[in-house]
């Protein structure tokens, strides 16, 4: 636990189509709203970092990219995910029901080892808006149901909780990373850059 | 949800094969709107992985649908396992962390495990510095995707195998070739990769068209360095000749040093990922994915004045496109030319095994370059993949071949399979020299690499996989159709990295007034 390394989370936001997920991610990262995004156009991920309690973590948050419209996410979006955001529009009842099948979705999916303990936060988003139809009661009680889930209801124009919902989805992917590191699933993966900098170590591999 | 499909696009993509995603993810970045469909649930099309649930519905699927045996023929599933394992023989599994014994395999517990593993119709490679690679570099998608290095080559040269020197610190370290030879093989290999154009040219003019044997026996290479070279580098065979001896060399060795010891990458749950990244960037500048969506009917009509579209019937939609990209497994047989192209089938099989080939001190990742057994003309590629590359649980390791077809899947693979596999079941943990094949199967595919014509200018054909090793000529096709149907315009030129995207402020007026959020008041809003 009191390592310093840095630490790298990778978070998706889940979610039927029109939620605000892209406006959650952009008003935790870039403290921007816009009513403009109809559908997600250019929304990938997005990377800030925190601190929890005293170490740094990176949080890389994955958007849907609008795959979800037509339930068209490869099983390569989930690969990897260290937790799972949950979001729903408190004004549409049906982005409440929902929940349950994205919940389910990610678990086949991103098939993580421990499923009854894998950091999910759910959250309750358009909060700012008149028309309400799900009560905060009634989300709460459904997140209780499932093993305790957090949550949080807010508002990505307004900035309501959307600091404090990352940074809960942050600590409680960190507890579990802790026990992750241990087992280390695939280390020494390659990413791909022009600088070659992933060279290894063993010495001159040139063949001239 | 269907029905908010929308209707008119430039660019319509039916399947999600390599080459039919690059071409997606290409026209959307310049700006094209795409609509990407697929027939089926998941990404890949011919190039898909399966977990091992998916692979048993895709048997299913190839036995009973007649539609996909012509795709895939002469298919054999084979268990070397028991359905359950007695108690007794799990009670050594216990929490003792030190030296678990190993553990016995059954098909339940394979099943209980199948989403460990990523099993892929179409294994390939990529050469560290070829242009699948380039590609994912330079348009940025490499973000999308990770790899493992090949660790090793090796080759079956005296009724056993031997790993492939092929870096110079190998040839250095290698114990199964003499400083003489060293000094050959470094020879040859530097003058293949270090040669200028004109030095080539005088080197090979007598030679291109001849045996490339013929030309390393020439130059006094000793049996074993020429077998080094012709099957293991060049990945050859007796027949091949000198000018594509040393192009397929100079490839193997241009990407050595890149990322490890071989030239070789591997991604990361398998070859059926790399579709995916082109599709999510395809996603990411606005193309619209609709999976589990067939196609009914095809038409392409003249509009005015010579322009033409195409207007697909989806259920219960009509679509309408300046171009269709579509993939040969998706493909109305009316849309192509009835012109018959000349191709070789392929001869697959999948193998699970309970241990490496050859140990090694690390998790390896090997590539087996076959000569060619018995009097056979084509070597077999074997590819050999373990959990550290998300393709199979613990314990385990995938195995692949490729080989061209000859007589049929299992007549052709077998003999080599029988001299890497022990494949006669039985006691999965008795001491044996070869790892046990727990289960495998074989099956042919439909070679549809060859480019097919389409009977109209704006309808796009895309190739199915190919036997070779590499992804080279997907790439290479899909590049092709891409300046068809956008002449003049960049090749996915660099997507910007997330932080470079300027939001723009104008809609961020900031909160107008205070609320607090009373639930109570809500609630009988409820549903």
């Amino acid at each position: 636990m009191s390592s310093r390394k840095k630490v790298l989370l990778k978070v998706i936001i889940l979610g039927d189509s029109g939620v605000g997920k892209t406006s959650l991610m952009n008003q935790f990262v870039n403290k921007k709203f816009s009513n403009q995004y109809k559908a997600t156009i250019g929304a990938d991920f997005l990377t800030k970092e925190v601190i929890v309690d005293d170490r740094i973590v990176t949080m890389q948050i994955w958007d849907t990219a609008g795959q979800e419209r037509f339930q068209s996410l490869g099983v390569a979006f989930y690969r990897g995910a260290d937790c799972c955001v949950l979001v729903f529009d408190v004004t549409a009842p049906n982005t409440f029901k929902s929940l349950e099948s994205w919940r389910d979705e990610f678990l086949i999916q991103a098939s993580p080892r421990d499923p009854d303990n894998f950091p999910f936060v759910i959250l309750g988003n358009k909060v700012d808006l008149d028309n309400r139809a799900v009560s905060a009661k009634r989300a709460q009680q459904w997140c209780q149901s499932k093993n305790d889930i957090p949550y949080f209801e807010t508002s990505a124009k307004e900035a309501v909780n959307v600091e404090l919902a990352f940074q809960t989805i942050a600590r409680n992917a960190l507890a579990q990373e802790t026990e992750a590191e241990l087992y280390n699933e695939f280390p020494d993966q390659i990413k791909l850059n022009a600088n070659d900098n992933n060279r290894n170590r063993d010495g001159d591999n040139c063949a001239c | 949800m269907d029905d908010d499909l929308p209707s008119d696009f430039q660019v319509i993509v039916v399947g999600t094969g390599m080459v039919e995603s690059i071409v997606a993810a290409a026209c959307s970045r310049i700006g094209k709107n795409v609509l990407h469909l697929d027939s089926s649930d998941h990404y890949g099309g011919l190039w898909a992985s399966y977990n091992f649930d998916g692979l048993q519905k895709f048997i299913k699927e190839v036995n009973s649908d007649p539609k996909r045996k012509e795709q895939v023929y002469n298919l054999s599933e084979k268990w070397y396992i028991e359905k359950d394992v007695p108690e007794e023989a799990e009670e050594s599994k216990t929490e003792d962390k030190s030296e678990p014994p190993k553990k016995v395999w059954s098909q339940t517990k394979f099943a209980a495990e199948y989403r460990k593993f990523n099993i892929d119709m179409t294994p390939k490679l990529l050469f560290s510095r070829g242009p699948l690679v380039e590609l994912l570099i330079s348009s940025n998608i490499a973000r999308y995707a990770e790899f493992r290095c090949v660790t090793r080559v090796l080759t079956w040269l005296d009724d056993r195998l031997t790993p492939v020197p092929c870096s110079r610190a190998d040839v250095f370290a290698t114990e199964t070739v003499s400083i003489l030879e060293k000094r050959q093989l470094m020879k040859m290999l530097t003058a293949i990769v270090g040669n200028t154009e004109e030095e080539m040219e005088q080197e090979f003019k007598d030679w291109n068209e001849k045996p490339f044997k013929d030309y390393l026996t020439h130059k006094g290479l000793t049996p074993n360095l020429i077998h080094y070279v012709l099957f293991a580098i060049a990945g050859g065979s007796d027949k091949m000749n000198c000018r594509d001896g040393v192009r397929e060399s100079k490839k193997f060795l241009m990407s050595l040093g890149r990322y490890g010891n071989t030239p070789f990458l591997w991604p990361m749950y398998g070859s059926g990922e790399l579709p995916q990244c082109f599709c999510r960037l395809c996603a990411v500048f606005g193309g619209v994915y609709c999976l589990n969506r067939p196609i009914d009917k095809v038409e392409h009509k003249v509009v005015d004045e010579g322009k033409s579209v195409v207007v697909i019937e989806s259920r219960s939609n009509t679509l309408n496109c300046d171009h269709l990209v579509i993939g040969i497994n998706e493909c109305p047989k009316d849309l192509i030319s009835p012109e018959p192209v000349e191709c070789t089938d392929i001869s697959k099989a999948v193998f699970v095994t309970n241990g490496t080939i050859m140990s090694s001190e690390k998790e390896p990742l090997t590539l087996l370059r076959f000569p060619p057994l018995d009097g056979a003309e084509h070597g077999v590629t074997v590819l050999e993949v373990g959990p550290a590359t998300g393709s199979c649980p613990k314990g385990l390791f995938v195995v692949y071949m490729i080989a061209n077809k000859t007589a049929d899947a299992e007549t052709d693979l077998m003999p080599y399979a029988q001299r890497i596999f022990d494949m006669s079941g039985g006691d999965q943990n008795e001491p044996a020299e070869k790892p046990k094949c727990l289960w495998s199967v074989f099956y042919n595919a439909h070679d549809s690499s060859a480019p097919v014509a389409s009977l109209a200018d704006n309808v796009h054909v895309c190739s199915g996989p190919d036997a070779g090793l590499d992804f080279d000529r997907a790439v290479e096709q899909a590049e092709q159709i891409f300046k068809k149907i956008c002449p003049g315009e960049e090749f996915l030129p660099r997507a910007p990295d997330p932080e470079e995207i300027v939001f723009e402020d104008d809609a961020t007026p900031g909160p107008d007034f205070e609320r607090t959020i009373d639930d109570e008041d809500e609630q009988k809003n409820e549903e």
